[in-house]
């Protein structure tokens, strides 16, 4: 078929062509001694008419055929394409874990990708295609696209994950790609176990879902937990097999990368088994599971737990000794408890604790570090200066106004029932808050020292109980080694997760301490992540494993200068069986099994083109080299 | 065009010094046979005459010179012996010279170098007491100068050799040498200098000078341009003496076809001279005379 017909009346450059064969070429003279060896050489010059008989000459019919191959170029020869698609299309790939299957080679991802790219080729001109990619969070790969380069490129930047196919968003991007009266259509291109058979879809266009995929073998594990009970670690894995034929396999359980169980495990089709741990040693910190028996997935045959651990809690009390102090100190298991009198203190003592505390006794600086005053005596610390001794009375919490984002401090603290004789006046900065007061002066406060010479660009937590514990029936409350507790975890915090379990592709909240300059996250495969403040969550948790966040301090402290916390980021499968049915379901306004089709105009012009610069080449070559064709 | 050499130095006038004119007065005209002579000169005559080179011996007959008689033969063989000796005689030298327009072509033009030529040959002649005639010929032999003897005559040669280069022929017919018999009969040396690019019939002329008693010899001259042509592209080559126009589109594949043509002609005039006995040497017109060419006119024995 010719796109350009019109091309072929450029066929009347022939006579031209024709004409100069015919008519003599007008020469310019040259005298020479004689043309007797010339006219030897011109057997078949003729004589000077000005025209001369037409006779057969491979030149001329070269020229006449390259003419004619180009002006058909010109007329642009097409071929048309059956069973293409017409209208725009949106071709949506699926990005989640299903697709990493290896039941059909190479691999399901591999197979939709080469549609992806089949279905691209199909798509005749004026029409515009777009790329999705469907994972947890669709997002577009090329948007209404028309440059097949760009459109290939697009498709190769896409590559399968470890999560969920959402298939309700991807449809909704799809929808508002839509062009009205463009017949859009789209083609999902998923595996055959993702679930979009049973969903409830609204669609408001064409939608082909294409489902990739063979008999999968698939034995995975799909949960695994542990906790620390009081005298032993516990652990639960479940096995589930996806696969229509049972599976057998070995569960090895590996603790701090020691391998310390191994359990044979013989699964029905679409059957899941349960395993536990429990007796497992105090101690463990990292525990992991794996399948050693390889199947059509691989992302399904680890899994880990963090067993968290409590901080060390180095703590210094200067004290000329406080009975119902120390006691509740040595209750709190994370705390290594040293007591010195006051006047063996030293300031440099401090740098090998993470907490120092001043029973009775006013330093005359305040610790680089964090710092609980009890009962100071009269005189002034920084920018804190403490007068005499005031009546006390019941002590009741602050206004919640006063109190501000530090009201965690008194969860679960009943202070209705504590009274105190005496409390040290004291003027409260800025920085510091009120929590508790009596008889209308502050007696509990805390807040963080701003930064200052000694503390460098961090900060330091700070607590104050402005009376004296033995004159008041505080430590015979239970508000007392609560509210010890809520401060210990104040003033030293460490380094604390939002959680130790994390699923692929979930954010993680650090709260580092005072100080941390910057968190350092370390993947399993040694690739490092940097957060700085404020700390946002890490979300680059795609790929399954143990991770590891440690701290960096703005300033070195003794041996408090970096903490560590480890998280494990698991994978577990939600895999649906497969509903049977065809390969290719039709969703919208189309009949099942019927395919829009059209011709589309493929254009071969360029061919012709090659091939008449092929035989100007030749004609050349034949009238300069000398080939005697005749 | 040659100017004339009216006033000037002959030997300056074609390039010669007296260097180059002591070196040619070594050399000889070479004659292939003895030839019979009109006069007594250096030359060998195949006549039995009265120089000193001895012969043969012919038993006496009447009427016969008492003079030649071998007195010594008589005392040992009683018999009267007459003793033969060759006669050395003297030799004309005919320079027949293409004098037509085709011969004004080249740089140098064939013209020219066939003028030089011809004087070398004339001052050798002349040189070894020879005579030697000129004679322009073209689509006729139009002009004529009778044989001189001795070197005096070397200036009037030369002269009438450069006249002819002033008026050229109009055209080149070896038919015309067939009217030399009428202005020089019997035997001597007819040396042709040509282009012998022509349709005439070149064979035919040179036959006919070897009928007249000639010993021939041929010398062509070529001009760089006709031996490898320069020309490329369309043209419309006229030819200089007929007129005659020939479109050619001169590529690789006719340049080709050229020198095949310029060889077979070549090849013909060659072979024809070697049945003929005929002395032929071809030159291109840039060569150089008072060189090479010595060697190349003595290796095809012209000259000895």
């Amino acid at each position: 078929m010719l796109l350009t017909p019109l091309a072929l009346a450029l066929s009347a450059l022939a006579v031209p062509i024709v004409l100069m064969y015919v008519l003599k070429l007008r020469r310019q003279e040259h005298v020479v001694p004689s043309t007797f060896l010339w006219d030897q050489a011109m057997e078949d010059v003729q004589a000077n008419a000005p025209w001369q008989r037409l006779r057969f000459n491979i030149l001329l019919l070269l020229q006449l055929l390259a003419l004619a191959v180009l002006i058909f170029s010109l007329a642009r020869p097409v071929y048309s394409r059956s069973h293409v698609i017409a209208g725009d299309l949106v071709v949506i790939v699926d990005e989640s874990y299903g697709m990493q299957a290896h039941d059909v080679t190479p691999s399901r991802f591999a197979v939709a990708l080469a549609r992806a790219r089949s279905l691209v080729s199909e798509v005749g001109s004026g029409n515009v295609i777009s790329v999705i990619g469907m994972s947890a969070q669709p997002h577009l790969a090329i948007a209404e696209g028309s440059d097949q380069g760009a459109i290939g490129r697009a498709i190769d930047s896409l590559h399968a994950g470890v999560d969920q196919p959402n298939f309700l968003e991807a449809l909704s991007l799809a929808a508002s790609l839509a062009r009205a009266g463009q017949n859009t259509r789209a083609v999902v291109l998923t595996s055959r176990d993702s679930g979009i058979a049973s969903l409830p879809l609204p669609v408001t266009f064409p939608v082909d879902i294409v489902r990739i995929g063979a008999k999968l073998r698939d034995l995975g594990i799909t949960a695994f937990s542990a906790s620390q009970q009081s005298t032993q670690v516990e652990a639960v894995a479940r096995v589930s097999n996806f696969g229509s034929q049972t599976a057998r396999s070995d569960l090895e359980l590996l603790a701090d990368g020691h391998l310390v169980d191994v359990r044979p495990l013989t699964v029905q089709a679409h059957g899941e088994q349960n395993l536990f741990w429990t007796s497992l040693p105090v101690g463990v910190q990292q525990l992991q599971v794996r399948l050693t028996h390889a199947d059509n997935v691989e992302t399904d045959k680890s899994a880990w737990a963090v067993i968290p651990a409590e901080p060390t809690r180095r703590v210094l009390l200067v004290s000329a000794g406080d009975f119902f102090m120390e006691a509740a100190l040595l209750d709190e298991p994370s705390v290594k408890l040293t007591v010195v009198p006051p006047f063996a203190y030293r300031v440099a003592m401090e740098r090998a604790y993470d907490l120092v505390i001043f029973d009775g006794f006013l330093p005359a600086t305040f610790p680089a570090g964090s710092a609980l005053l009890i009962a100071p005596a009269a005189g002034q610390v920084g920018s804190l200066r403490f007068g005499g001794n005031l009546r006390g009375g019941s002590v009741t919490e602050a206004s919640s106004g006063a109190i501000g984002s530090l009201g965690f401090l008194l969860q679960y603290v009943d202070l209705t029932d504590v009274h105190t004789a005496l409390a040290r006046s004291v003027s409260l900065p800025g920085w510091l808050q009120p929590l508790a007061v009596s008889n209308g002066h502050a007696v509990l406060a805390a807040g963080e020292r701003p930064a200052s010479p000694a503390l460098g660009s961090g900060t330091a937590r700070f607590a104050l109980v402005s009376f004296d514990l033995q004159r008041s029936d505080w430590p015979l409350r239970v508000s007392f080694p609560i509210m010890l507790q809520n401060l210990l975890h104040y003033l030293v915090p460490g380094l604390t997760l939002g959680t130790t379990d994390v699923t692929t592709g979930q954010a993680v909240k650090f709260f580092p301490p005072p100080g941390t300059r910057e968190l350092k996250v370390v993947r399993q495969d040694g690739v490092a992540d940097y957060l700085g403040p404020p700390f946002p969550p890490f979300v680059d948790t795609s790929r399954p494993g143990l991770y590891t966040v440690k701290t960096v301090q703005a300033t070195s402290r003794g041996g408090a200068g970096s903490q560590s916390e480890s998280f494990a980021v698991n994978f577990f499968p939600a895999r649906p069986a497969p509903v049977p049915g065809p390969d290719t379901l039709h969703l919208g306004h189309v009949q099942a099994g019927k395919t829009i089709t059209a011709s589309v105009p493929v254009s071969i012009g360029w061919i012709f083109v090659l091939l008449a610069l092929a035989i100007l080449g030749l004609e050349w070559w034949v009238a300069f080299r000398g080939l005697r064709l005749k | 065009m040659i100017d004339t050499m009216r006033g000037q130095n002959h030997s300056a006038y074609f390039g010669f010094d007296s260097a180059f004119l002591q070196r040619l007065e070594r050399l000889s005209i070479l004659n292939r046979q003895p030839l019979a002579g009109a006069s007594a000169g250096p030359r060998r005559s195949p006549r039995h005459g009265a120089s000193v080179e001895f012969a043969d011996f012919r038993t006496y007959v009447s009427g016969d010179d008492f003079r030649r008689i071998d007195w010594k033969a008589y005392a040992r063989l009683d018999r009267l012996f007459l003793r033969l000796y060759r006669a050395e005689e003297i030799t004309v030298i005919s320079i027949l010279l293409d004098h037509s327009v085709s011969m004004q072509f080249g740089n140098p033009s064939k013209a020219l170098t066939a003028a030089r030529l011809a004087a070398i040959l004339s001052y050798v002649a002349l040189h070894n007491y020879d005579t030697v005639a000129v004679a322009g010929w073209g689509d006729s032999i139009d002009q004529y100068f009778p044989g001189q003897s001795g070197k005096k005559a070397v200036p009037r040669i030369w002269q009438a050799i450069a006249r002819l280069m002033e008026a050229p022929a109009p055209a080149t017919d070896f038919a015309s040498l067939r009217t030399y018999g009428k202005y020089r009969r019997g035997p001597g040396i007819a040396v042709v200098l040509s282009d012998f690019l022509t349709k005439s019939d070149w064979r035919a002329g040179l036959r006919s000078l070897r009928a007249g008693g000639q010993e021939v010899a041929a010398i062509q001259v070529l001009a760089p341009d006709e031996i490898d042509p320069v020309l490329r592209g369309d043209w419309k080559l006229v030819d200089a003496e007929t007129g005659a126009q020939t479109e050619v589109t001169i590529s690789p594949r006719v340049l080709r076809r050229y020198r095949q043509a310029l060889e077979q002609h070549t090849t013909a005039i060659t072979e024809f001279c070697r049945r003929e006995g005929i002395s032929f040497v071809q030159l291109r017109s840039d060569v150089d005379l008072t060189g090479t060419v010595l060697a190349d006119l003595r290796a095809v024995a012209i000259l000895e």
